[in-house]
């Protein structure tokens, strides 16, 4: 059972993959984008953990114990990793809306203007 | 090419990356094992070194600063694609169309414009000694903002958050960060070092710079996640202009 | 003096938030000047690293964290010459492109400007970094800024699908080098390239260096566009506004085979050290075939920016395959081979611009005779493709004759036969269009050549002397630069201390200065490579006549054998998202399993 999350973050990205490549809408493309980031936190934050661990808050954990913490960087790249997320969803989202404007459509098939 | 062709290619192409991924994932440490030593290193001595509580925090802020920096120029370069992509292509005299009717509604909502906006506060205030921070309670303020437009309507949305003061907002905040580590490079020290006094740990007042590079990074992202949000809903209230071919 | 190394990325920063703060009060010559002034700045100050970078490294530790014992808590900058090297590129066509856009961008502000700048700060951090996470995050301080000046022209819809079809190729590539970074973390503990490489030079080469290595490669791949991950770059380069082409094809892919050469080198040069034939064989067969697939593509466009980003795509597998040597001759020639590239790249992307503001179209066929009445112009664009293609002594030419030593040296000595066929077919390319643009020749119609929906303007202006004189330097410069004093030399010697491990780590951890290095004797240009130079101009100019000329006729039988080939390699590029991530997939499974069976 321990290799579950992993696993659990190598389905994810493989799953959101599958759904960009079939996708015939682009709202359901961007969001299938954001799907695959989101293993990429599963797989950081699993890295991360320790049995029986806390967070790394020592307001009211003593610092004598402070090796039961959980690993903090992990949580610090996580973090960056959501913000670099979010920003990138809300500029495809404006493209989408932009490709909508400019085309009437929102199916991938549609938008045929770069070929060759 | 096909669909069929597509989804050929990605079924063989996805088979060979999950074999992959599952022989590299295979090399890692059992789940919760982690074997270090970044992460205890720090949770030593990040509590001695800076008198704050959260590790996370002073990781964030203080020993990988210089990330922070980067990750709010990612999202201040975001506001500014947003911006870039959407506000230059409107209807400069479109009738704005969106006023909430429904009372109930209307009243709910504005009675937790407040409470939001206070948990926003607090959570950006104490980020550095319980769980919190600087990014998590802008996105809660900024939600506030936005409970603003739920609740009223997008012109009472962008009369509390003008395009002008919040552009400034976001740039005079964003620039603290370079201008702070300009400023301590300037003064003989490295890039952000922190050298301001550390204050006691546990109060409000610890860990030196960490509290300032909070609090602008809370603006930031507020401004930032308020543009971002606002031309978006612009679009419900003044629709995009059509192409003109 | 290690205080210079935050500030080419610092200052652009700085001036990209002020303006978003003050530019709304000022004046509109305000943002341009202010844009220009910061891109300077930055260019200075990447200048002042690359003269304290010679012969050292310089290291920077950001909050004054210097490591404890060999664990790093902070995050560095390290400067060496090759990668200052490549932020002064950066700086000086972005300082460039903002000249050349003077004006041109009034409309939205200072969005503009500051977005560029953040391209610059993006790009010289990510150059420049000494921590994996932290260049995972320049990388996409770059994409970001990206992705949006490609869209620039919203109202074109084959300019938001070119960056969609960006944003979301790249977007997996950021992730696969997420996953790759997670993985390392995972077995060292560190982030920090010196102290992984410390923690796995004895390792055995298992499953998870491998496909760590495997995905991070992949990941810096995509951003350097090699084949099956390339097709997002013709759809960007084809329809970026000018100004912002002329950095993406300038510097903005190399440094995806930068990061490449520096993970490996810094980190898995250890393990890999008794499977690097593996590790060659894989990366220069990714090289070669991204170089001869970029080049067929090329030849097969009329519209010119796409025919230029299909020349980046076939170059950029000639850089690749200088690193994938693993030698240092063949670094050095790849980094020679960029420089020039850059500046002459930019020079004929501002060409392309200039030609659209006075005829309207940058279709090749439409184009046809358009230029006869621009004299000067036509001497640059022609000193430009003469020069990408290996006028001895000038241009690309120092960069193939060091590649042709190193592919010697590794092994391969037939590798600059095919970088040479690729480059006459390219060339080719480009001569055909300069003389049915400039010339006149050739036929109005011509089946062979991508039917593209034509991005007519209505603007008809004289290119202004300011346009025109960029491009001029620019071109100049690029083919001057291999004359620099000592210039083989130095890049190689360059090469040789960015492929030295332990003195990297050395000097990253403990502070220790770089030894010194024996002086190295390296010809400026073998007659091999004046040769081969030489044959590719020969066969470029005998590639475009053959186009040009009824002589086709002749050849109509060879062109109906490749027709399938050309149906085909046509039908691939069908700018459809889902078509790229299905390649992008495929590609990263064919590179990980050929890099698995190698090297374990």
């Amino acid at each position: 059972m321990s290799y579950l999350p992993y696993a659990v973050a190598g389905w994810i990205f493989l799953v959101g993959l599958y759904g960009i490549v079939t996708s015939r809408n682009l709202i359901h493309l961007i969001v299938c984008v954001s799907v695959v980031q989101s293993s990429t936190y599963v797989l950081l934050l699993t890295i991360g953990y320790k049995e029986h661990g806390t967070a790394p808050i020592f307001k009211d954990l003593p610092l004598a114990e402070s090796q039961r913490a959980v690993d903090p960087v992990v949580q610090a790249l996580t973090l960056t990793d959501i913000v670099v997320g979010v920003t990138v969803l809300a500029l495809l989202l404006a493209l989408a809306l932009d490709a909508h404007r400019a085309t009437g459509t929102l199916d991938p098939d549609e938008l045929r203007a770069l070929k060759g | 090419m096909s669909a069929r062709a597509r989804l050929a290619l990605f079924a063989a192409g996805g088979v060979g990356l999950a074999f992959l991924l599952a022989w590299g994932f295979s090399g890692l440490a059992d789940f919760g094992h982690y074997p270090g030593p970044y992460g205890d290193v720090l949770n030593r001595v990040a509590v001695g070194q800076r008198h704050v509580t959260s590790v996370v925090a002073a990781t964030v802020f203080d020993y990988r600063g210089f990330d922070t920096l980067g990750e709010e120029f990612i999202l201040f370069a975001s506001a500014a694609g947003v911006a870039l992509l959407l506000r230059e292509a409107r209807q400069r005299d479109a009738v704005l169309r969106d006023p909430v009717a429904d009372r109930t509604v209307r009243a709910v909502g504005l009675l937790l414009v407040g409470p939001a906006v206070l948990l926003g506060l607090y959570v950006v205030a104490f980020g550095y000694l319980t769980p919190g921070g600087g990014f998590q309670g802008g996105v809660l303020l900024a939600a506030g903002l936005v409970l603003v437009w739920a609740a009223g309507s997008y012109r009472a949305y962008s009369r509390v958050s003008p395009t002008t003061v919040v552009d400034l907002a976001e740039g005079l905040a964003a620039a603290a960060f370079p201008a702070l580590g300009l400023a301590l490079l300037a003064s003989g020290g490295a890039f952000l070092e922190n050298v301001l006094p550390l204050g006691t740990r546990g109060s409000l007042l610890s860990g030196g710079t960490i509290p300032l590079l909070n609090w602008t990074a809370a603006i930031t992202v507020t401004a930032a996640v308020t543009l971002i949000v606002a031309e978006f809903l612009e679009e419900l209230a003044v629709p995009l202009r059509r192409p003109t071919r | 003096m290690d205080w210079l190394a935050p500030l080419p990325v610092a200052v652009p920063l700085l001036a990209a938030a002020a303006l978003t703060a003050f530019g709304q009060f000022a004046p509109p010559r305000v943002d341009d000047l202010t844009g220009i002034l910061a891109a300077a700045a930055s260019t200075v100050f990447s200048a002042l690293l690359l003269a304290e970078a010679r012969g050292d490294l310089v290291v920077h530790w950001f909050g004054g964290w210097r490591p404890n014992g060999g664990v790093a808590l902070g995050i560095s900058f390290v400067v060496d010459e090759l990668g200052a090297g490549l932020a002064l590129l950066a700086g000086v066509l972005v300082t460039a492109s903002l000249v050349f856009a003077w004006r041109y961008f009034d409309e939205v502000g200072t969005l503009f400007h500051v977005l560029m700048l953040l391209f610059l700060a993006g790009m010289v951090g990510f150059v420049l970094s000494g921590d994996l996470f932290n260049m995972f995050v320049f990388f996409e301080v770059m994409g970001v800024s990206a992705y949006a000046l490609t869209a620039y022209r919203i109202e074109d819809r084959s300019a938001v699908q070119g960056a969609i079809n960006f944003a979301v190729v790249n977007s997996l590539g950021a992730f696969l080098l997420l996953i790759g970074i997670a993985l390392l973390y995972g077995r060292t503990g560190a982030l920090n390239l010196a102290q992984m490489g410390n923690a796995v030079t004895t390792a055995s080469p298992d499953g998870l260096l491998v496909v760590a290595f495997a995905l991070l490669a992949t990941g810096f791949l995509v951003k350097a566009a090699a084949v099956p991950f390339h097709f997002w770059l013709a759809d960007a380069y084809a329809v970026a506004p000018t100004t912002v082409c002329v950095v993406f094809a300038g510097v903005m892919s190399d440094l995806g085979i930068y990061a490449l050469a520096r993970i490996y080198w810094t980190v898995f040069s250890g393990p890999f050290a008794s499977e690097a034939g593996a590790v060659r064989a894989v990366l220069l067969g990714a090289g070669i075939l991204t170089a001869l697939v970029g080049a067929a593509m090329c030849f097969l466009q009329r519209h010119l920016k796409r025919l230029l980003a299909f020349a980046v795509i076939s170059h950029l597998g000639v850089f690749l395959s200088g690193v994938a040597l693993l030698d240092p001759r063949g670094l050095a020639g790849a980094g020679a081979y960029v420089g020039a590239h850059g500046l002459l790249i930019g020079g004929l992307f501002i060409s392309t611009g200039m030609l659209r503001r006075r005829a309207g179209s940058v279709d090749e066929l439409a184009l046809h005779g358009r230029g006869r009445a621009l004299p000067v112009l036509r001497a640059v664009v022609l000193a430009g493709v003469v020069g990408l293609t290996g006028l001895p002594l000038l241009g690309v030419s120092l960069g193939h004759s060091l590649l042709a030593e190193g592919a010697h040296e590794a092994g391969y000595p037939w590798l600059p036969a095919v970088v040479t066929l690729a480059a006459a077919i390219v060339a080719g390319a480009l001569l055909r269009a300069w003389a049915r643009v400039f010339l006149g020749a050739g036929p109005r119609q011509d089946a062979l050549l991508s039917p593209e929906p034509e991005e007519e303007e209505s603007v008809s202006e004289e290119p202004s002397s300011l346009r025109l004189a960029t491009a001029t330097v620019l071109v100049a410069a690029g083919l001057l630069l291999p004359l620099a004093p000592g210039l083989p030399g130095q890049l190689v010697q360059a090469a040789e201390r960015f492929q030295d491990r332990p003195a990297y780590a050395g000097a990253v951890l403990d502070g220790r200065p770089v030894p010194a290095e024996t002086a190295v004797h390296v010809q400026r240009i073998t007659l091999d490579a004046a040769f081969y130079g030489l044959a590719a101009l020969a066969g470029g100019v005998l590639i475009a006549t053959m186009a040009l000329t009824p002589a086709r006729r002749r050849l109509s039988g060879l062109g109906r054998r490749a027709d399938p080939l050309v149906r085909g390699l046509r039908a691939v590029h069908s700018g459809h998202v889902g078509d790229y991530t299905a390649w992008f997939v495929f590609g990263t499974a064919v590179l990980g399993v050929l890099l698995s069976l190698g090297v374990h």
